[in-house]
């Protein structure tokens, strides 16, 4: 189970289907995962040229940190 | 064993309530005095066991999503989980029977119907929180007209949606576990 923290505004990279999306964590939900796991509210864009906002609730091994990143 | 969420509820939300009891039994002052401050933490203990109870229901319906997605290929999974949140009434509105009900019946689920055969109360449960929200409603918007236009609001009256909503987290508990553990074959909690 990864140890990483992530914290509320952070811009994240993830996997979704084919594809890596961005998104920005919204709240740490607490370790209400499966078997304990910490899961993060994510807002994303599934498509990235539509408006459309979708939200996924995901564990830490599933995310990776964005350095110096700007905006969406 | 229960889930995550229903021993947050234990822990937090608990401690919370048990603090506002403790603020209760802690107003001194004249009698009319008293009264005024003890009608106010009577309306702020009826919003906070209306919050503490959304947070745990909310709680729960992340905890059962991330174990029911895993009975699908790992390719569908993301996009059930998005499908599951969208529009959850539990992220925005009052903990109100009807929202946790359609909430947790789009995870196949016939809620209401599931909590009502585990125990006799828990219809009389579920009038009870439906009154909790009225009065929840009544007070975060200062119209009483929504609970009969009374506004005095006695401390054995929120007790009894405490106690009632209480009893329901555990039903709620034991109603998801069944209801996973006959899709995954394996007890989730």
């Amino acid at each position: 189970m990864s140890k990483q923290k992530f914290h509320s505004g952070q811009i994240v990279t993830f996997q979704y289907g084919s594809r890596s999306v961005h998104g920005v964590v919204k709240e740490d939900r607490g370790p209400i995962g499966m078997k304990g796991r910490v899961l993060y509210l994510i807002e994303f864009r599934p498509e990235s040229q539509s408006s459309d906002i979708s939200h996924i609730e995901l564990p830490a091994d599933r995310l990776k940190e964005v350095e110096d990143a700007v905006s969406l | 064993m229960p889930s995550e969420s229903l021993r947050r509820w234990n822990d937090v939300g608990v401690h919370a309530l048990n603090e506002i009891e403790g603020a209760h039994e802690s107003v001194g002052g004249t009698e009319r005095g008293r009264r005024y401050a003890t009608q106010q933490i009577n309306y702020a203990y009826t919003a906070i066991l209306s919050s503490q109870f959304q947070a745990y229901c909310r709680d729960l319906h992340s905890e059962s999503i991330d174990y029911l997605v895993t009975v699908v290929p790992i390719a569908l999974q993301d996009a059930l989980k998005v499908e599951f949140l969208l529009n959850r009434t539990l992220d925005r509105g009052n903990p109100h029977p009807g929202g946790v009900g359609s909430d947790f019946k789009r995870l196949g689920v016939d809620f209401w119907n599931e909590v009502y055969v585990l125990h006799a109360s828990n219809n009389r449960r579920r009038e009870l929180l439906q009154e909790l929200i009225d009065w929840r409603n009544a007070i975060a918007h200062q119209d009483f007209k929504l609970v009969g236009g009374e506004p005095t609001l006695h401390l054995t009256r929120v007790r009894a949606w405490r106690s009632a909503v209480n009893a329901l987290t555990a039903f709620f508990d034991r109603v998801m576990r069944d209801y996973l553990r006959g899709l995954m074959g394996v007890s989730p909690w």
